[in-house]
């Protein structure tokens, strides 16, 4: 027997002991890309016994603690964390096992070096910055390993997205010190009362080897030195690097009970091996998650069940997994998503832009105010042609009702037809915006519905329509305060969302406390009951009647946009990640829920003192997310999706963005004419109609709703929430009546029309829902 | 001569790997070092301390931080009895802890649990603690 099998031997005995090892040791399944990298420690965690392609994937890894395997993670089980983590669209799973050198510091070569061997190969072969989720000493491990070279350049903190840690010790653990301190009489320097406790353990512990007990197998070994509470083993590690994000979770027990009566008052034990100080030591996103359970006997600590907020506990209690699950998501999201790129430059500022299908237009102009030529750039089939000349103009805005057809007006006035890939000639439909420099009635905004139905509005609040082949002549919207104009000699901007010849949401900002806006139905405009936006730059985007999103307002108080339902107002919360001087200069909306919107930044403010960087931020799911493309110019000002995902925003400066699957989920929301995605009640309804025998082979039990619901001709796919989680994606069909297909249908009806549409939603034509290749 | 050397290489050779073995495990074993009594009856000196702490001079049977961590006053009310189930002693090393059952006047009888740590001359209670 080797030294090294002794110990493994030991420690399996002592495993088996605290009933750490419950299930046996995931599949190894090996998948393109993923050889290079699975070995003795490192195995991947298969998804209904197959295993996803590590290439193009979002590794997640996870690392145990001590006296423990990578069992603990129980990939097995489609409830666990690592199951579930297997099961993620875009994501692969991983543990890595130090099991037969677990009571050694992380500094053995088959600990901290090795796990940071393994990160980097992951990394390398994935192409994409890995996820680790470490529980107890597995987080300190981490710690050495990301601060570690990386073999294939840089540090492995480079390729790390992100590190969940629960209840990892990163200040030591306060009850193994106690243990050591009464084990060798050492002084004790900490509050008496841990002391205390770690003693009433020990006698509590004579004839239990179990549980918590099992923890003094550690005190003579070299990790029962290296845990010590501000060790000189934990001080020597590598700091965390910085910019490296590292999310906490630790566990929150109390114990109120030592003798007869409470004490004098409860002693915060944390997840008893590890106080909640220490585990949550090192956190770098914000908050950290602590599971809170309240208070304990030394009874139930000892011979009953410590409950979810226990250390050996905490990785599968259910709120634990949920916060991971949600951490791990976001990662993969950031890194899958396709990301905005820079595509070309303007020959100057870009004012507006505007998208349909996965064609836009961009305009702008360029020259001494008033004397400004505009142009034109057209996006389509996936690059930007060279700038068209248009005439005159100091401002240009755009509106594109369909792939190919757009029409641009100026602020002096004039329009500009896109039709067959040809611009028309200037046409003046208002003459009374025709003076230079721009009158106060300059003509600011347009949106078209369709090619038949467009309407520009004008700094005093008036309408004009193109029927297709005239424009009327302008009619008053009805916006109280516009005219005669509060300030004389300037004039406000004025701005409108079409989606339909019966519907258009037209508004400005009048001063500070005034920001009226109207409704047009079809036959007439009239005014909506006051909205929370007040101030600078209203913008409107209208998905539909019942939501559209005004931006602008004053960023100082933080009233930056707010959302009109078909009846009313509702202002939104800033986004969490700009403070104060933040300034929407426009946002699109092209379904309901989700809207992108740009950051003036520095351009909003004016003020070098604010100035701040741009970006570019989304509206989905009731909260905002961003930024994205930061632009340190900070003066992104226009931005437009598509309803088919493509998003395109311009500068000032005539940078040009574009994002093809900005609006991903947009995509999954196409529709046929006349079929409504359905909701998630009706979802539930449906999967509940179904044969338990076609539910099965979702392997999604226990379903309570749907979120991420996407549709196109049809075919809906949705993500099922549930009690103890299944697969990603479940697939039903329109066709008749709502119903869940079988797998069978997936792998044929669905697959034959998503692999055979381009405009199919992307993600749905990837493992592990169907492969296209 | 050649068996003798053989013989005696192979002593050495069990000898060391015995050793090696025993240092291992005591490596890695539990660090409650010392005898170990799993089921025997409770030695008399922490008997008598059992009794001390559940009477008018509870608190002088505890240990010193023991007794700080708690609030004044007495720990039992006059008339508290524990009685050690036969059998239920379990010690490791200094360390051990007997069951019982605690009879406090105007309470129903309850299973407990005592601790205690042997500190040199006496026996003192770490913990009681109810089912």
């Amino acid at each position: 027997m080797n030294r090294r099998t002794a110990r493994a031997s030991i420690a399996a005995a002592l495993i088996a002991v605290l009933g750490l090892a419950v299930v046996p040791a995931v599949t190894v399944q090996a998948a393109p890309g993923t050889d290079s990298c699975v070995n003795n420690q490192l195995r991947q965690v298969t998804a209904a016994g197959h295993a996803q392609p590590l290439t193009g994937s979002v590794p997640v890894v996870f690392i145990h603690g001590i006296l423990s395997t990578a069992a603990m993670w129980d990939g097995s089980s489609v409830g666990s964390i690592a199951g579930q983590a297997a099961r993620m669209r875009g994501a692969t799973a991983w543990t890595f096992d130090y099991g037969p050198e677990n009571l050694d510091w992380v500094t053995n070569p088959a600990i901290g070096p090795a796990f940071a061997t393994a990160i980097a190969c992951l990394a390398q072969n994935s192409g994409h910055k890995v996820v680790i989720v470490a529980h107890s000493m597995g987080g300190l491990a981490t710690q050495f390993a990301v601060g570690q070279p990386d073999p294939y350049g840089g540090m492995v903190a480079d390729h790390v997205a992100e590190v969940i840690t629960i209840g990892t010790p990163y200040l030591g653990s306060m009850l193994l010190s106690a243990f050591q301190a009464l084990r060798t009489g050492a002084r004790w320097i900490y509050p008496e009362q841990y002391r205390v406790a770690a003693e009433a353990i020990l006698s509590a512990c004579a004839g239990v080897t179990s549980g918590i007990c099992g923890l003094l197998n550690v005190l003579p070994s070299q990790i029962g030195t290296a845990l010590e509470l501000h060790s000189t083993a934990i001080r020597d590690l590598p700091p965390w690097p910085t910019g490296l994000p590292v999310y906490d979770i630790a566990g929150d027990i109390k114990l109120i009970q030592l003798v007869a009566g409470p004490l004098s008052g409860s002693l915060d034990l944390g997840d008893i091996p590890v106080l909640t100080d220490s585990a949550t030591a090192h956190e770098t996103t914000g908050k950290a998650f602590e599971v809170s359970c309240g208070t304990e006997t030394l009874w139930n600590l000892v011979h009953g069940n410590p409950g979810p907020c226990y250390h050996v506990n905490l990785p599968s209690d259910p709120d634990v997994i949920q916060t991971v699950l949600t951490s791990i998501r976001a990662r993969i999201n950031d890194a899958l998503l396709p990301q905005w790129t820079a595509a070309t430059v303007a020959p100057g500022p870009i004012t507006s832009v505007s998208c349909s299908g996965q064609f836009c237009v961009a305009v702008g102009a360029g020259g001494a105010v008033g004397n400004r030529h505009g142009y034109a750039l057209t996006y389509s089939g996936g690059a930007w042609a060279k700038p068209i000349p248009l005439g005159t103009g100091n401002n240009y805005t755009v509106s594109c009702p369909r792939a190919g057809y757009c029409v641009a007006v100026t602020d002096t006035g004039y329009a500009y037809t896109l039709q067959n890939n040809i611009w028309s000639g200037a046409k003046n439909i208002y003459p009374a915006a025709n003076v230079q420099p721009s009158s106060t009635d300059a003509v600011e905004d347009i949106s078209c519905a369709s090619p038949s139905f467009c309407v520009a509005v004008t700094a005093e609040g008036k309408a004009l329509t193109w029927n297709g082949t005239s424009w009327s002549a302008p009619q008053a919207i009805g916006l109280p305060g516009i005219q005669p104009p509060v300030f004389p000699g300037e004039f406000s901007y004025v701005s409108i969302s079409c989606t339909t010849a019966a519907f258009c949401l037209a508004g400005t900002d009048i001063d500070a406390f005034n920001a009226p806006s109207a409704i047009w139905n079809g036959t007439q405009w009239s005014a909506t009951p006051p909205g929370p936006m007040k101030g600078a730059f209203w913008h409107v985007s209208c998905a539909n009647s019942a939501f559209c999103m005004v931006s602008g307002g004053y960023h100082a108080v933080g009233d930056i946009s707010s959302i009109w339902d078909g009846a009313g107002w509702s202002g939104l919360a800033q986004p969490a990640n700009e403070g104060p001087a933040l300034g929407f200069s426009q946002a699109s909306c092209p379904k309901t829920g989700f809207c992108v919107a740009v950051d003036g930044g520095a351009s909003f403010n004016g003020s070098t003192a604010d100035r701040r960087n741009g970006g570019i931020f989304t509206w989905s799911n009731g909260t905002w997310n961003g930024p994205e493309l930061p632009d340190a110019k900070g003066d992104l000002d226009t931005i437009s999706c598509s309803t088919s995902g493509l998003c395109v925003a311009a500068d000032s400066s005539g940078n040009i963005f574009v994002n093809p699957y900005g609006g991903v989920t947009i995509q999954s929301q196409t529709q046929s004419p006349g079929t409504a995605c359905p909701d998630s009640v009706q979802l539930l309804s449906a999967w509940n109609s179904a044969p338990a025998a076609i539910r099965q082979s979702w392997v999604a039990p226990q379903v309570t709703g749907f979120t991420d619901i996407g549709c196109w001709h049809g075919w809906v796919v949705a993500v099922p929430t549930t009690v103890s989680p299944g697969n990603g994606d479940v697939v039903f069909s329109q066709v008749g009546s709502l119903h869940l297909i079988t797998v069978t249908e997936l792998q044929q009806q669905f697959r034959s029309a998503v692999c055979a549409a381009s405009d199919a939603p992307a993600g749905w034509r990837n493992p592990p829902l169907i492969s296209c290749n | 001569m050649k068996r003798k050397i053989l013989l005696a290489s192979g002593a050495v050779i069990v000898l060391v790997a015995a050793a090696a073995v025993v240092f291992l495990l005591r490596g890695g074993t539990t660090a409650q070092e010392g005898s170990s009594i799993a089921g025997g009856d409770i030695p008399s000196s922490a008997l008598a301390s059992v009794r001390l702490m559940v009477s008018a001079h509870g608190r002088q049977a505890l240990t010193p931080e023991l007794d700080a961590t708690l609030p004044k006053g007495q720990l039992f009310p006059a008339g508290t009895v524990f009685s050690p189930t036969p059998g239920s002693w379990h010690q490791v090393g200094a360390y051990g802890n007997v069951t019982g059952t605690l009879r406090v006047p105007g309470q129903a009888p309850a299973v407990a649990e005592i601790g205690l740590v042997d500190r040199g001359s006496h026996w003192l209670v770490t913990f009681e603690v109810r089912k």
